[in-house]
């Protein structure tokens, strides 16, 4: 072989491993603020925080990259109701998180856009600017709103699209780059806009307005059944609920944590174990909030309980030891809190006053 | 050529092979907030850096004293961090093997006294947990008077000589009363129907009852079903001699203590529903005293 076919050989095999994952080489830069170039910036947009959040919580968090705007705000709902962030088209996030449900669906796992079917329920959205866990999804493996947007666009199993691709779609879209443009100073469509958008959109749907917020602010009275439940709520003899799913002075309704609340002896779904890869956070799911349960069913991380009636059964008589199993979960040893049915109406009664009507109806949280 | 042939099938092997094999999962730092964040990363690899917090202390003179108080926990001389817990390891003074799953619990109206017995007290209380030794989350900025992970300072320490620390373990009954947001947000609350305010600690893990797990949760609070409610335990360390130019004080918390006198604690009578439990609530505040002792102080100067 002749010298130079020699070095063409040793030339090709150099590039091909020196360009093979130049992708991982490269240092990560730290993504710029964008600043207008021109001279309409967007204008700033503060959340309304309700009364009883003012009263008993810390300020809702906002990442300092990432402020609320009118335009941003007004782009993530474009986007968040758009199918075009899917790979044929004809889902968006609103497919699965619908707003009239409390953003969520009435499926016990929701089909993606190839007709494949998850395996985790679809979690309701609201008051996330108050989870200052800033953990998402029920194992708590994204990082925050905007992490937690990257994940559904680019799974197989849900709208199966690529980021380069949802991108350019939104690129060619006749007005998408002005509102681009409008929200952060850049026609240029990136993701990390497209899921910041997303995010302040998402940071405004806040849920104070039910019946038991205005009962805890003086407004209404409780029945007397939605008093004996929320009683038996708080006590550790009754229904032992409030380590996990909050109080008048967590008016969350969640701790925001990971817990393994007794569902199943043996796990098919390590839950937050599946991401710290430690055995002892096998089994343990994220606690959701208590409100607006009339409309979020199913419940529980796979969706396994139909009804409350279901969930107050389990809780009362079907909760299983494990490995893992909560100690917060005080009676488990006898399978649960083995309420009466008298108990568990009035305990479903309170849960029901926790329902905020206005929440599904608010016109700034539907579609465009 | 047969040689220029394989020669060209082997480079071409190895450039297509190294393009797939080095291109799996990409790692790198997930978090939108930090530093690096990595926006085509899909597996987290703990690489975050995050901007330092800023300091609300405009006003912080460098010549007033600073004392920083440490808290490290064992139990009986067998270090406890949240990487032990889990483990079977601990037995207490009632022969009762047990595991760790979660300790936290909150410290209040620390006080400094010189040795002329003057005293200063110092505004603040602080959450400690274990499972967050340097608290992750980044996005608290650390109020003046909030301890950080288990660490609390102490700001602005006048000159002076001295001689004893002291701290509450819980809230005493006025500080019960308040509205703390960022203790609500926590779920730290204590029910209303046992006096309201807040846990003074949640201590919980795993025993062995007859060889099978079980669990307890040793929960602290107000000891409302009986007549003597206030609950909280006022510790007072001596031993030491420090004065305010930047000292560490390391505190030696012995989480056997819990367990052993004035009352020696049997698991099998009192693991769960002590909340209620006003001979539980009372053994525990009898138990706590000794918990708490100095270990060694470092002073700069």
């Amino acid at each position: 072989m002749t010298t130079t076919n020699k070095l063409t050989f040793v030339i090709l095999i150099a590039l091909a491993v020196f360009y093979s994952c130049s992708k991982d080489k490269d240092p990560v830069t730290p993504t710029p603020i964008s600043t207008p170039p021109n001279n309409t910036s967007p204008t700033p947009y503060t959340l309304n925080i309700p009364t009883i959040f003012a009263q008993t919580l810390p300020a809702p968090f906002n990442p300092p990259n990432n402020p609320l705007t009118v335009e941003g705000i007004e782009l993530g709902r474009h986007l968040f109701y758009d199918p075009i962030l899917s790979g044929d088209g004809t889902q968006s996030c609103a497919t699965c998180h619908a707003p009239t449900l409390a953003f969520t669906d009435t499926n016990q796992f929701s089909t993606g856009i190839d007709g494949l079917k998850g395996n985790r329920n679809s979690m309701p959205i609201f008051n996330a600017a108050w989870n200052f866990n800033n953990k998402f999804f029920w194992d708590g493996r994204a990082l925050g709103l905007e992490g937690q947007a990257f994940g559904p666009v680019r799974n197989p199993i849900e709208m199966h699209n690529t980021w380069p691709n949802a991108v350019s779609s939104l690129q060619n879209h006749p007005t998408y780059p002005n509102m681009f443009n409008a929200a952060f100073g850049t026609p240029t469509v990136d993701s990390v806009l497209v899921v910041r958008a997303i995010s302040q959109f998402e940071r405004t749907l806040i849920s104070a307005n039910s019946k038991f917020d205005r009962y805890l602010l003086g407004m209404e009275a409780l029945t007397p059944q939605e008093a004996s439940g929320f009683n038996l709520f708080m006590d550790q003899q009754g229904g032992d609920c409030f380590h996990c799913h909050g109080s008048a002075g967590n008016p969350l309704w969640t701790d925001n944590d990971f817990h393994n609340n007794g569902l199943d002896a043996t796990f098919t779904d390590l839950g937050l174990g599946g991401v710290t890869g430690n055995p002892a956070d096998n089994g343990k799911f994220k606690t959701p909030s208590l409100r607006n349960l009339i409309f979020t069913a199913p419940y529980m991380h796979d969706g396994r309980f139909q009804t409350i009636d279901e969930v107050l059964d389990f809780y009362s008589t079907g909760v299983q030891m494990s490995s893992t199993i909560d100690p917060m979960m005080e009676h488990a040893a006898n399978g649960g809190v083995q309420l009466t049915a008298q108990e568990k109406a009035n305990l479903k009664a309170f849960l029901l006053s926790l329902t905020d009507n206005s929440f599904i109806t608010n016109p700034n949280f539907q579609a465009p | 050529m047969k040689t220029t042939k394989t020669l060209l099938i082997l480079s071409a092997t190895i450039a297509i092979s190294s393009f797939f094999t080095s291109c799996s999962t990409e790692k790198g730092c997930t978090d939108p907030l930090a530093i690096n964040f990595d926006k085509d990363a899909e597996k987290d690899d703990g690489s975050c850096i995050y901007p330092a917090p800023t300091n609300n202390d405009q006003n912080h003179d460098h010549a007033n004293g600073h004392v920083t108080l440490v808290f490290n926990h064992h139990f009986d001389g067998l270090p406890v961090t949240s990487s032990t817990f889990n483990d079977f390891r601990y037995v207490t003074a009632n022969n009762d093997t047990i595991s760790i799953t979660k300790l936290k619990y909150l410290l209040s109206g620390f006080k400094l006294f010189k040795t002329n017995g003057d005293s200063i007290k110092f505004h603040g209380y602080s959450l400690f947990d274990i499972a967050n030794p340097i608290p992750t989350d980044p996005h608290h900025r650390l109020k003046h008077d909030e301890g950080s992970g288990l660490t609390f300072p102490l700001h602005d320490v006048e000159k002076g000589a001295y001689a004893y620390l002291g701290f509450t373990f819980g809230f005493d009954s006025t500080d019960n009363l308040g509205n703390y947001s960022d203790l609500n947000v926590k779920n730290w609350n204590w029910p209303a129907g046992l006096g309201g305010g807040y846990h003074f600690m949640q201590f919980e893990g795993q025993y062995k009852n007859n060889g099978n797990d079980s669990t307890f949760a040793y929960h602290h609070g107000t000891a409302f079903n009986g007549p003597d409610k206030i609950n909280h335990i006022p510790i007072k360390l001596t031993g030491v001699a420090f004065n305010e130019d930047n000292a560490v004080v390391n505190i030696d918390v012995n989480l056997a203590d819990w367990f052993r006198s004035p009352y020696l604690w049997d698991l099998n009578t009192y693991h769960n529903m002590l909340m209620p439990n006003y001979t539980a609530q009372k053994m525990m505040q009898a138990n706590g005293h000794n918990v708490f002792s100095i270990n060694s102080v470092i002073q700069r100067r």
